[in-house]
């Protein structure tokens, strides 16, 4: 070069190179979106998960597990906090971790109650623009068969919410739909009249959804105060 | 529900976040420039643009100036290096890049350090600390260690074996804008699955897990294989084919050597990794060959790491040669023993093949493997000390060592690597691998290696050859000094602490830590900002004596020694030939 600012150039570009590279890097999202805080509950469910590496099923005994039932479709109402119990069933790591899809008009959201399909697979490849949020991080299971672990979520928005391991995202996935409207003060097993699902001929898994997620009345309407606290 | 597997397909009209934005912009930037590629290489190509340099510089005859161009003695750097194809411009080209993305990378390994203050992930969320660990790894590896290395290649090799044609030009170039390419892309893709990018993790798209454009940075990876796997062809044909016709494969020079068995891990080893990383990206369709319910994981742990294992060779190897080099030039005597430093290198390239399992001594693969792989790693140690014992030896029969900046840093890579490669062999004995493993030992044991010896003789040549690319100017010699000992303490500081603390079980490559470790971190933390220092102290050197004026003449060690009557003669004998150069023809 003739001229002599070869090295200040140097210096310039690299100066540029790493303020846009730092920049760029440290405006990644870190924040999970759909952490809950002080939400005040209408409803109460508990679940009972096994967390296999073929999908999530119901156990039926501490050493017998049943894994016929794999990735069942669960039902909510909108302000119900949902307990889970999440029993090992291999001496694999796992997670539940439950993302928001939309709510069930945006195009996303209606896209996967008219074909659940399309969850299949990857589920995660979903929450491209959503967010997530694990009730039960890896740390809290052992990797001994037959160990239960406790987490808990509240649906405060309805929509549609997929939950799914995140270390066996290819198998165990499923579906959550918590339904648009949260009057009725009635508790029981959630519209399956016009649940679109049943719409599109698959109202028959309903059965053994109404087996297994006991949804039970609160005495008190609203329970304030719970406090959740990021893992 | 039914559990019949419906094929992946894209739902219609997705509503994009802000990164879904940046991520079209980008696709958008990315099809514009490879719009200005093409009108560039058009460009570039032109036989016209020689004509005019070859003007310019006071040549009547072009092919006058290519030689003169591709012997090297007055390769400047300035922007015409990306619009030349010559061989030296295509090294000045990578070096330059490579220093770039050093200086990027290192940015994200202070940032990593600072962020480790508190035991608690209070300076930053573990996510972007995941993400910073990912990138330092990847850019440190494929766009610094081999940049620099195809680098020298290209700027040293015509030199030293008196080539005669260069006619690859357009083909480097292409390749290294692809591999270019690649590492933007790993940058944009905000990837953090670690460098071994294993399944499960790198099958995650959600923001939280492990980067929502992990397609991209897989995407990246390919392109970055594609540009080296190119590039070490070409320099494979230019050495083979394009030497001078009297300079037989046993009188090459010893850096040739080094680069020949590097060339040859990567192209007989990232084949495996590029298939895997096809396989890997149909997984984000139909993920039928990497799912953990099968334990089919670790397959790609096991195509991953017969590439990783090599890529750890091939971004040190090329330095070892240049430590010979560098050793004969400061001393002015002969290398002690000429065979032994082949063999030792060329030992080396068979054990990298043999020895990739040694990353996986705790993942299962039973104990035949285990013993085999512990064994062989061992074995390992033989080439590593023919090498090193060779350089002591060489330094020890050498009348004279003049210690001027570069030598010193030849002088504390062989002791970082001694002290890294004692690590290394505590970590192949799988007892203590079954504690030490997922430790800062490994942290400890790989910096001590690359900080010491790829940054410090990337450092060492640039120095010898800065009075040369800046076109005559010499670097303020008490800076460099002051560049040396700090990165030398803050190195040794670093890895130390780390070593030590991974030895009491510090864990690696998390936000995190126990407060035990505190005053580990806290050192490493100082060692990490001060390396930090002595780069800006060589960017500053870099910057001001650059603007002085030139002082001294163009030549420089490590290419003069070849301006000998046969080498002239040799040239003018090429000169006469009928050269395709620059793509030209």
């Amino acid at each position: 070069m003739e001229g002599n600012k070869g090295g200040v150039t140097l210096a310039l570009v690299i100066i540029v190179v790493i303020a846009l590279g730092m920049t760029y890097i440290l405006s990644a999202p870190t924040v999970e979106g759909i952490t809950p805080t002080n939400f005040s509950h209408k409803y109460v469910a508990s679940v009972h998960l096994g967390a296999n590496a073929n999908g999530w099923d119901f156990p039926t005994g501490p050493y017998n597990f049943d894994n016929g039932t794999v990735n069942p479709t669960f039902y909510y109402k909108v302000g119900t906090l949902v307990y889970y119990n999440v029993t090992e069933e291999d001496d694999l790591p796992h997670t539940l971790t439950i993302g928001y899809d939309g709510s069930a008009t945006s195009t996303i959201g209606s896209s996967l109650i008219s074909n659940p399909g399309l969850i299949k697979k990857n589920p995660t490849a979903y929450e491209f623009t959503s967010k997530s949020y694990t009730v039960i991080s890896t740390s809290q299971l052992t990797q001994v068969p037959g160990h239960t672990a406790f987490g808990k979520y509240p649906f405060q928005t309805a929509g549609v919410y997929t939950y799914w391991c995140t270390v066996h995202p290819t198998t165990m996935y499923g579906l959550i739909f918590v339904n648009a409207t949260s009057a009725g003060t009635s508790i029981q097993f959630h519209q399956l009249n016009n649940s679109p699902v049943l719409q599109n001929g698959l109202g028959s898994l309903n059965s053994f959804n109404f087996k297994y997620q006991c949804t039970i009345p609160l005495t008190i309407n609203t329970i304030t105060g719970e406090n959740f606290e990021s893992q | 529900m039914s559990l019949t597997p419906v094929s992946y397909q894209a739902l219609p009209g997705v509503v994009p976040g802000s990164t879904h934005y940046v991520l079209e912009v980008m696709i958008i930037l990315t099809i514009l420039g490879v719009l200005t590629f093409y009108i560039y290489y058009l460009i570039s190509s032109r036989k016209e643009a020689v004509e005019d340099a070859a003007k310019d510089e006071g040549y009547a005859e072009p092919s006058e100036y290519v030689r003169d161009k591709m012997y090297g003695r007055k390769r400047k750097a300035d922007f015409s290096i990306f619009m030349y194809d010559d061989a030296k411009s295509i090294g000045l080209r990578y070096l330059f890049t490579g220093i770039a993305f050093l200086f990027l990378a290192g940015s994200f390994g202070v940032m990593m350090r600072v962020s480790l203050v508190d035991p608690n992930p209070v300076v930053i969320s573990p996510v972007l600390y995941d993400i910073f660990l990912t990138q330092h790894a990847t850019l440190m590896i494929y766009m610094f260690a081999i940049g620099v290395s195809f680098g020298f290649a290209y700027y040293l090799l015509p030199s030293y074996l008196r080539l005669k044609k260069d006619n690859m030009g357009t083909l480097s170039s292409v390749a290294y804008w692809i591999w270019l390419l690649g590492g933007a892309l790993f940058v944009v893709s905000r990837s953090s699955m670690r460098w071994y990018m294993y399944p499960p993790l790198s099958l995650q798209l959600t923001p939280y897990g492990a980067g929502m454009a992990n397609w991209l940075a897989i995407i990246a990876m390919e392109l970055i294989f594609i540009g080296i796997t190119m590039t070490s062809i070409i320099v494979l044909k230019i050495i083979f084919l394009d030497r001078a016709d009297d300079m037989p494969l046993s009188k090459m020079p010893i850096f040739a050597w080094s680069i020949v068995f590097t060339l040859i891990m990567i192209v007989s080893s990232d084949p495996p990794l590029m298939v895997g990383l096809g396989m890997l990206f149909y997984d984000f369709f139909n993920p039928i060959f990497f799912t953990a319910s099968s334990n089919t994981v670790l397959n790609f742990a096991i195509l991953f790491w017969f590439w990783g294992h090599p890529i750890v060779y091939i971004a040190v190897l090329p330095f070892f040669g240049l430590i010979y080099e560098i050793i004969q030039k400061f001393t002015g005597g002969k290398v002690y023993s000429y065979s032994s430093a082949i063999i030792g290198m060329g030992t080396l390239l068979i054990f990298s093949e043999l020895v990739w399992g040694h990353h996986l001594l705790n993942s299962g693969l039973g104990v035949d493997w285990v013993l085999f792989f512990t064994t062989t790693s061992f074995v390992v140690v033989i080439p590593s000390a023919i090498s090193v014992f060779n350089w002591i030896a060489t330094l020890w029969t050498a009348g004279k060592i003049r210690l001027s900046t570069p030598m010193l840093f030849v002088i504390n890579s062989i002791f970082d690597f001694i002290l890294g490669g004692i690590e290394g062999v505590m970590l192949a004995n799988d007892s203590f691998n079954e504690i030490a493993h997922g430790t800062y030992f490994v942290t400890g044991h790989f910096h001590f290696i690359f900080v010491g010896m790829t940054l410090g003789v990337t450092m060492a040549v640039f120095y010898m050859l800065y009075p040369t690319i800046s076109g005559g100017r010499v670097y303020n010699e008490r800076l460099a000094k002051w560049h040396f000992y700090i990165t030398a303490f803050g190195s040794f500081l670093m890895s130390f602490s780390w070593s030590v603390g991974g030895f009491l079980g510090m864990p690696r490559a998390v936000a995190g830590y126990f407060p035990f470790f505190q005053p580990y971190q806290d050192s490493a933390i100082i060692g990490g900002v001060i390396i930090g220092i002595g780069q800006l102290v060589f960017l500053y050197n870099i910057a001001t004596s650059w603007l002085k004026k030139p002082v001294t003449d163009t030549n420089n060690a490590f290419e003069t020694v070849e301006d000998t009557p046969a080498a002239v003669s040799s040239v003018e004998a090429a000169a006469t030939d009928s050269q395709v150069v620059n793509g030209g023809d």
